[in-house]
């Protein structure tokens, strides 16, 4: 049981958490109010827990009994899990973020989602790349009165606000084809936002395997039980209902994986498996909450070779499209039945997704081999490579977005590049080549929603 | 969602044991207030006003939410092998399916035969403790009721406990 010192520890860290968010709130940030939004709603959630603690100890003591061990635990518990979201909000004021480049994500994603979608950046210390929004974040964690109370009013949707918390790989931060994989952070967005829907195919996939792989299943049960105790009809029971969990937890985490991948096909076509690779080296592990890799790229390739089999074949794309020479085979039966029940996803998303607008399929089918052309040219002269784009066509401007994304890797991974770093003088400067066609894409995105602003203004 | 697995630091039970243990903090209070009125208190010089005792708002959503699982986890225990992995059943409601992780936490400690806490009676008796105290206060509640909730409460937060990651 904890002592009235370890429960005043308690409550004294908990105290230092609140000074830190304070302290952290209070520095300067390029921002307007976006993080004090965040850091408030931090700070509600800190001292609702505060006040809860503070009532236990409160409540044991006058009875002189001590609080449960399980108790103090759960609060310290509270205490850590708050620790972990405030590392998410605590470096947003780095001088080596790009902050050039939020505002062109918030247009996009204000297009996307229909609601405004402020953002706020950090720096991640692993070579990761996200994107979240903070109303989610705060929905997962249960805090959702605390964030409701913060951000204010509720949407004509019955949602409060939202702010995006992006997240950069802190060693590549200022990386603008990084952006490519706002595609299939947004896929996730999405799929939150038509919950319903995917939960309709994730039980077309629970009926498959129940159908079609019982007896794999039931085999794979029974070879998990390692035990002689007498009661092994209990240990089966425990054993099989927790691999009826696990089955469910797979097919919900590969879903909307792929279905983000899938997402990030329809927008950017498969120039952001061109970013993937960069994050992710290798084949990567499959676990329950993400596919191998090897059958990721697959149903994008299928997928492409359905909605855009031009794009498919162009053999720009072909190293991303046929990976490494990457084992698709797992050892773990589980993983191998889910694999093969996957194969047939894009077709059981096919309907949700087309609700994705795809500016590569607005795009006539002679016109995008053009415009690609016409979009490398001007890099090779170091202009920027929104110039060839039509203001007010038929694709809205906020998608265009993406096709500048798709121009920028399409160019990077074609004969174009090497030629560029040669003309230049840059071969001897490794990467720099690669910072400037950053810079001309990043030059573009602004001044595509300056074009934007400057057409629906006149 | 990152692209690379970052795993995560905390458990993923513990939204439902921070909740469980508000909702026991009020079970004390009431228990408490129940136990003991303010003549008694005063008598005793035990440092505890009626506010102090007074169940708020977020301690009363955390009773009936408790409530709420612990039908779940009645209902999931209910449910048989054959009609888990029978595909003609109506698929399991994912509120059930949701507490499946919790029984299973709490099974694997018992040791066989696995005798469950008893969640339906439990999620009773907090159902009504929190329609009562909304009506008409503490006054008039049973405090063998509230005892009873407050042990299942307390045996759901030991086993949420034993599944917490070592750090």
């Amino acid at each position: 049981m904890p002592s009235s010192w370890q429960v005043e520890c308690l409550i004294a860290r908990m105290r230092s958490l609140q000074n830190d968010i304070i302290r952290v709130k209070y520095k300067d940030h390029p921002y307007l109010n976006e993080p004090d939004t965040v850091y408030d709603a931090l700070l509600a959630v800190v001292q609702a827990r505060l006040e809860k603690v503070e009532s236990l100890n409160k409540v044991y003591s006058v009875q002189q009994k001590t609080i449960p061990q399980s108790m103090f635990n759960s609060a310290a518990e509270e205490l850590e899990r708050i620790s972990e979201v405030f590392n998410y909000a605590d470096r947003v004021d780095s001088a080596r973020i790009p902050f050039e480049i939020l505002r062109s994500l918030s247009w996009v994603a204000n297009y996307l989602f229909k609601e405004e979608c402020p953002t706020i950046v950090r720096l991640d210390p692993d070579y990761n790349y996200s994107i979240a929004s903070w109303r989610r974040i705060f929905q997962k964690k249960k805090w959702q009165k605390e964030w409701q109370e913060t951000a204010g009013r509720v949407h004509s949707t019955g949602q409060p606000p939202t702010i995006l918390l992006l997240g950069f790989p802190s060693p590549d931060a200022g990386s603008i084809l990084m952006h490519a994989l706002a595609a299939h952070e947004f896929g996730h967005e999405f799929a939150y936002k038509w919950n319903d829907e995917i939960n309709n195919v994730h039980k077309e996939i629970i009926a498959v395997i129940l159908d079609q792989y019982n007896q794999r299943l039931q085999d794979y049960i029974r070879g998990q039980i390692h035990t002689r105790r007498e009661s092994l009809g209990d240990v089966y029971e425990v054993r099989a209902r927790y691999v009826f969990v696990l089955i469910h937890r797979i097919a919900d985490k590969w879903l909307k994986e792929i279905f983000s991948d899938l997402v990030a096909a329809r927008l950017v076509g498969p120039a952001f498996l061109a970013a993937f690779d960069r994050i992710l080296l290798g084949p990567g592990k499959v676990s329950d909450k993400y596919p191998p890799s090897s059958l990721r790229r697959d149903l994008v390739k299928q997928y492409l070779k359905t909605i855009l089999p031009a794009v498919a074949e162009d053999p720009v794309w072909k190293p991303l499209l046929n990976g490494s020479a990457e084992s698709s085979s797992t050892s773990d039966e589980l993983y191998r039945i889910m694999g093969e029940v996957f194969k047939s996803i894009p077709d059981r998303l096919i309907s949700i997704l087309r609700r994705v607008p795809s500016p590569l399929l607005q795009i006539n089918g002679t016109e995008l081999p053009l415009l690609i052309s016409q979009m490398e040219d001007h890099i090779e002269n170091l202009a920027p490579p929104s110039v060839p784009l039509k203001v007010g066509n038929e694709i809205d401007e906020a998608n265009k977005f993406w096709l500048l994304m798709y121009g920028a890797w399409h160019f990077r991974l074609s004969n174009h590049f090497a030629e560029f770093e040669k003309r230049y003088g840059w071969i001897d400067e490794p990467g720099k080549a690669e910072i400037v066609l950053g810079n001309l894409l990043l030059h573009s995105l602004q001044s595509l929603e300056l074009r934007h602003q400057w057409s629906t203004r006149n | 969602m990152s692209i690379t697995p970052s795993e995560p630091v905390t458990d993923s039970h513990a939204p439902m044991a921070w909740t469980t243990s508000i909702a026991t903090l009020a079970l004390e209070k009431l228990r408490l207030g129940i136990s003991i009125d303010q003549d008694e208190q005063n008598r005793l010089g035990l440092d505890i006003s009626d506010d102090d005792l007074e169940i708020s708002g977020s301690e009363l959503d955390a009773i009936g939410a408790v409530a709420i699982e612990f039908e779940s986890l009645s209902d999931a225990s209910e449910i048989s092998l054959n009609d888990l992995f029978e595909n003609d059943t109506e698929p399991v409601r994912s509120a059930i399916r949701d507490s499946f992780p919790t029984l299973i936490a709490i099974k694997r400690e018992m040791v066989p035969p696995l005798n469950l806490p008893d969640f339906k009676q439990a999620s009773v008796n907090l159902s009504s403790i929190k329609k009562h105290y909304e009506i008409a206060g503490r006054r008039g509640l049973n405090p063998k009721i509230v005892e009873e909730a407050q042990k299942v409460c307390l045996e759901l937060l030991d086993h949420l406990d034993k599944q917490r990651p070592s750090t």
